[in-house]
Formats: C-alpha cells, structure tokens, sequence
C-alpha cells in the first residue's frame, strides 16, 4: 500500500505531518506504545510507592495506602491490556502507522510544529520567574509580546499596544477591583502614585 | 394530601411574594447589575461565583436584606451562565463545570455552529432556572428534612453516581477512557489524608503538603491543553470555519423540542444533587450529561457536538444553583463556597445562621426567589446579546486571542491563592493535557475525575468508620443501596452503550482512512 507524498501547505486534505502522526491522522504504533508504557509505570510507581504510606493515628480498614494502590493497579491493568492489544495484532499491519484512538488533529492544510506551543511554555516559564522582580505589568506585557511574535503577528502597533493594554486592564481588574494580591514592581508603584484613589 | 396541599400553598405564596420584591425599581436595577458581573466573573478562567460574589459582599451591607440576598443570589446565577460561555465559543471554560460545554459546544464551534452552540447554553440555562424555581419551593422544606439522613455513605453513593458516568465519557479507546479517569482520580492523592492527616507523595515539596488545588488542575488538563495545541498552526478563524456568521443563529423549534427532556431532566438532577452539601453543580452537571447520552436516540454525538449533552449539562449547573439555597436556608448549611458567602452577608445583616433562620424571617426565602427568577428573567432580555458579543471573539485576530487567553487563564489561576506554584501545576497539566489530547486520551474523563475523586474517597473512609468499619452495614443503609443498585445498573448499561458506539466510531474511523489511503 503506497502512502501519497505529503503536500502540507496547500493541498486541503493532506493533514500535516508530525513526528507521531502522518498526514492521514494514523498514529506511530511504536509512539503510541511508548506512551502507554509510560502511563504503565505511572501506575506502578503509585502502586510501589504507596507502600511507603505510614497508616496514621486512625486506623482505617481502607488506609492512607488503600485508594493509591486501587488506582496504581487500575492504570497498570488497563495500560497492560491496552499495550497487550497493541502487540497481539502488531503483525496484521504491514507498516508502523495505525488507526488512531481519537487524537485531537490539526487542520489539514496549514503547517504544524510543536515549537509553537513549547515557545509558550518556556515564556510562561519565564514570566513566572522573573513577575516578582518586574512586577506584574511588565512580565505580563513581555509574555504576550513573546507569545503575539511567536504567532507571526508583525505590525508594531499590534505587538505593543495590545500586551500593554491588555496588561494594564488585567491590572486594574484583578489587582484593584479584585483586589488579587499581584505582584508589584516599578510600573505599578508608580500608577499607585499617580493615579488617585487607587491606593 | 394536606401537606401536599400546604406545600403547593407555600409555593404560590413564596413566588408572588417574591415576584412582588422584582416591582421594586432598585432590586431591578441591583439584579441587572449582578447578573451582568455574575456573567462576567463567570466567564473568567478560575475566578467564578465565589470572588464574584465575595468581591460584593462587603457593599451589601449598605443593602437592606432582602436586596442583598436577591443581588448575591443574581451573581451566582449568572455565573453559571458565564461559566459556559468561553468553554463553548473558545473551548475554555470558566470553571469546573463547564468542562462538558467545553467539549460539546467548541465542538459545534469548530464546525461553524457557534451561534447554536450559545443559543443552547443560554436557552438551557433560562429554562433550566425557571424550572428549577418551582423544584425548589416544592422541595425546600422536605428536602431539608432529608438532607440530614444523608451521612458520609450517602453521599459516598452521590459521588459514585457520578463516577459512573465516567463510563460514557471514555472515547474511543476504552482502556485509555480509564487511564485518564485514574489520572484525574490521583491528582487528590497528593497532600494530607482525609482521616488520619498523614501527608501522601508530597515528595518533599513544601507546597504539595497542601494538596494539589482542583481548579488550577482542571484549568490546565482542559484549557491550557487546547490553547497550546491550538498554537501547533497558525492560521485565522474564517480561514477554517464554514461561516463566522452564527449559522444557526437562534436556535430552531426542532432543536429546542430536542433540548426539552435532556432540560427536564437536568434540571431535576441539578436541583436535587445540588440540594446536598458537598455536592457540587459540576457533579449534577455529569451525572445529567451521562443521563442524557444513555437516554438519547443519537448517543453518537455525544463528545462532537451534541445539543442535548450541552443542554443537560448547562441546565444541571444553572438548576445546581437553587439546590445549593435548599441546605443554606433550609438548616443553615451552606450548600457551596459561594453559599458561604451569602451566609456571611446575613450574618453581616444580623441574621443567626441556623435551621431556624428561614422560619424566623420568610422574607429570605422570598428574596432568594426573587434573585432566582429576576436572574433568570433578565438572563432572558439579554443573555442572548451576551452571548453573541462573547462570540465575536471569533472574528479577531487568532494570533491576538491565543495568546491572550493564556495569559487570562494564568492570570485567573494566580487569582485563586495568588500562588504562583498553582500557575506551575496548571503549567504542568497543561503539557499533560497537550499530549493527553494527542494520543487520544480523554481530557474530560481526567477532569471530571479530579473533581469528583477526593469527595468520594474521604466519605468512603469517614463512612466505613461511621458504620464501624462494618461493609455490610455501609452497603445496607436503604438511600446507600438504593443509589448504588442504580450505579451498578448504570455502569453495566453504560460499559455496553460506550462499547457499541466505539465499535461503530471504528469502524467509520476504518472506511474513511482506508479512502485516504487508497487514493
């Protein structure tokens, strides 16, 4: 069975390709295995560790250890039975990719990579750390800049007045308003100052 | 017969007494404005009643009671409007209960049916509350006399129930359907032990002592998840959707007759499961979206885009609402942490939370019905005009929103506790959800678990100790067994519904790949 080229760009039916799934929406059985086994020894790791849970002063038939350890079995018995099914019929395909199990999938059409999300990630990172040095205007202001940049938007006008915006009213709504303890610095200081009544 | 008839008599008083309480122009005008901030705060990753109303509070007691009681209860109305809101337009949903909206309404979204997806929610939630009012005044008193028989068995059979809806929420790969319930059931494994306090896989982190908080949790398995897999392309919405337009516009007679009985029925279960304590709108909401797809003559659709799931699930929340009065004011128990609230705000006006407290001073019960059936009345004049300005988001800039809303969401989580360890768990969830999502693994089973799983494991153990840790005596109680006979029931029937409808998604799933790849 040949498998077409893949033509991600303008071809609306062509799905774009991943490391895990091709353009047709089917799975890597070997990835799909992988992450199974990972969620196994998931299971198995709450049903070992549970075994170092100390019972406390009352005594319960059920124990701090009972419920972890129904669950850590639980995951390993459907993990196994499902890593099991994939192996039984591992030789009824001819290649590696298989019928997906539901997986949410991209629009067909328009190139995907993961270092989009990953990109957001590391700048939420990023703003976690650095929000209690800059304050909460600055941090959040450079986030959405990072994550607008990361999106391809390029007009200036978009790229600073919107995160600025945006900034200043989460501000306003949850620092004052609602009065959410967040995180000042130099910017908001100075609004405290400037502005009456906010104080 | 006589009670029967008494109660009916309290029924009609309470509602033109309360009706009476909407003539005064300045409850109306206190009303307008709850429900709009209850909208508002709702639609708010992780903010929700509790900072909507707790945010008022303080100026209620300018208020005269009955106004006070009437706006707080508007809030909590509208907050479950709001609630479903984001989840159905932009699949991020308020709260822990609009994780189904989440799911049916993007759906519907996805396939250009925003407008039906709002119209749904919005024509679930109004009737849903207008039929909950009745349910309510009907079942306030006896309901109150019940509610003390439910003990720690009890609502250890509620939560099961709603476990066992878990079985129709599984997908397409039943094995992975339960992994991902055990994932969400394990999240409140962490922190101290319901009974003895012993502190389990805390890891030595300082901060997992306490527990991981659900929302936070929920918030990423669920929105953050999306958002990111959402940012794998860029492209903009009408690129994609059929019409930015709401096709669907108001939805039609044949959808509304369609909505009715998931509605009826919802609303039934939100205000009786509301009605304990302990018992969340999120858990009625599950239990009537798992009833709705059992009892429904297209359960395929369920999970992509069903009307009906929605309209239950939305009515369960909304109904869920005037549940939570029953034990508040019925014994002086506040039914949730919103309901806490509102308790400080009469204690603020000097009532004596107790069982006593409706009987001593009626006009709280006619104020809670005024809040209830003005909230609804309003939610009717201009929640459809909410909704729309909600759905507008889809003719912005992707590139813009993806962005913000993940700012929003984060930003909504540091609300919670103003701990930035609860933006690294929803972080961290998040990334989890990502790859949840990618493999097939449901985010929604995993969400709805986490909500339900530490209440059902902490009356399990206070319950057996309750009975003396006699099974037999725990299992015999006549509502324990009488709830369980309908979890087995409902588990039996469900595996075997979840099991011809994947065999049947299969095998479509087989046909239409098997066309890509032979062309």
């Amino acid at each position: 069975m040949s498998v077409p080229s893949s033509s991600a760009g303008t071809d609306d039916t062509a799905r774009p390709q991943s490391l895990a799934f091709d353009e047709f929406g089917r799975v890597d059985r070997r990835i799909d295995l992988a992450v199974c086994c990972a969620a196994f020894l998931l299971g198995l790791a709450l049903f070992v560790l549970s075994g170092d849970l100390r019972q406390g002063s009352i005594p319960d038939p059920i124990g701090p250890d009972g419920w972890p350890k129904l669950l850590g079995a639980t995951l390993m018995a459907v993990m196994g039975a499902n890593i099991l099914r994939r192996l039984l019929i591992w030789r009824a395909s001819a290649d590696n990719m298989v019928l997906s199990d539901g997986g949410k999938d991209d629009v067909p059409g328009r190139p995907a990579t993961v270092l989009r999300p990953a990109f957001m990630l590391v700048s939420a990172l990023v703003w976690m750390l650095v929000v209690q040095w800059t304050g909460f205007i600055v941090a959040t202001t450079g986030l959405l800049i990072a994550g607008m940049a990361m999106m391809q938007v390029r007009s200036p006008t978009k790229l600073l007045l919107i995160p600025l915006l945006f900034s200043l009213t989460a501000w306003l709504l949850f620092g004052v308003l609602f009065g959410v303890r967040l995180p000042t610095g130099p910017v908001e200081h100075g609004l405290l100052e400037i502005i009456p009544g906010l104080k | 017969m006589r009670s029967q008839g008494l109660a009916m008599e309290m029924m009609l008083i309470s509602l033109s007494e309360g009706a009476m309480v909407l003539l005064r122009p300045e409850v109306l005008a206190l009303l307008a404005i709850g429900v709009l901030w209850g909208s508002f705060c709702g639609a708010l990753p992780g903010v929700g009643s509790a900072v909507g109303i707790g945010v008022m509070v303080p100026l209620t007691y300018a208020l005269d009671p009955v106004s006070a009681v009437a706006f707080l209860v508007s809030i909590s109305v509208a907050n479950s409007f709001g609630n479903g809101l984001p989840a159905a337009v932009l699949g991020i949903p308020g709260g822990a209960a609009g994780v189904l909206t989440a799911i049916e309404g993007y759906a519907l979204t996805r396939r250009g049916l925003g407008g039906l997806a709002v119209g749904t929610n919005w024509f679930a939630c109004v009737v849903g509350q207008f039929i909950s009012i009745p349910f309510f005044l009907l079942l306030v008193i006896p309901l109150a006399d019940v509610v003390f028989v439910f003990l720690s068995p009890e609502l250890t059979a509620l939560y099961a129930l709603g476990l066992a809806a878990l079985v129709s929420l599984t997908g397409r790969n039943i094995f992975k359907g339960i992994a991902a319930a055990v994932l969400g059931l394990a999240i409140g494994l962490v922190g101290p032990d319901p009974v003895s306090a012993v502190t389990r896989f805390s890891f030595g982190v300082p901060e997992l002592r306490r527990g991981i908080e659900t929302i936070p949790a929920v918030l990423g398995i669920v929105a953050v998840s999306e958002i990111l897999r959402s940012m794998r392309q860029v492209y903009a919405w009408g690129e994609v959707l059929p019409s930015t337009r709401m096709t669907a516009g108001f939805p039609g007679f044949g959808v509304l007759r369609k909505s009715m009985r998931p509605i009826l029925s919802g609303s039934l279960i939100g205000t009786l499961i509301g009605a304990i304590p302990g018992m969340s709108g999120s858990a009625a909401a599950v239990m009537a979206y798992n009833q709705a797809k059992l009892t429904s003559k297209r359960p395929e659709e369920f999970g992509h885009g069903s009307t009906e799931g929605l309209a239950a699930n939305e009515s369960a929340q909304n109904a869920a609402q005037a549940g939570e009065m029953i034990p508040t004011l019925g014994l002086g128990i506040p039914g949730s942490d919103s309901m806490v609230l509102v308790m400080g705000a009469l204690m603020l006006q000097g009532f004596v939370p107790g069982p006593m407290m409706m009987r001593a001073a009626p006009e709280l019960l006619y104020a809670t019905v005024a809040g209830l059936l003005g909230g609804a009345l309003l939610l009717t004049l201009f929640g459809w005009q909410v909704g729309k300005a909600v759905l507008m988001f889809t003719k912005l800039d992707r590139s813009v929103i993806l962005p913000c809303i993940f700012a929003v969401t984060m930003i909504g989580v540091f609300a919670f506790r103003a701990s930035l360890f609860d933006v690294g768990v929803t972080l961290t969830f998040g990334v989890i959800g990502y790859f949840m999502l990618r493999y097939g693994f449901p985010v929604v089973a995993t969400a709805v678990a986490a909500v339900l799983g530490s209440g059902f494991e902490t009356n399990l153990r206070q319950g057996i100790l309750l009975m003396d840790s006699d099974p037999i005596k725990f299992l015999s109680r006549p509502w324990t067994a009488g709830i369980m006979t309908v979890v087995v029931l409902l588990l039996v029937y469900g595996t075997y519904n979840t099991i011809k409808l994947m065999r049947r998604d299969r095998e479509m799933m087989k046909l239409s790949q098997g066309d890509h790849t032979a062309s």
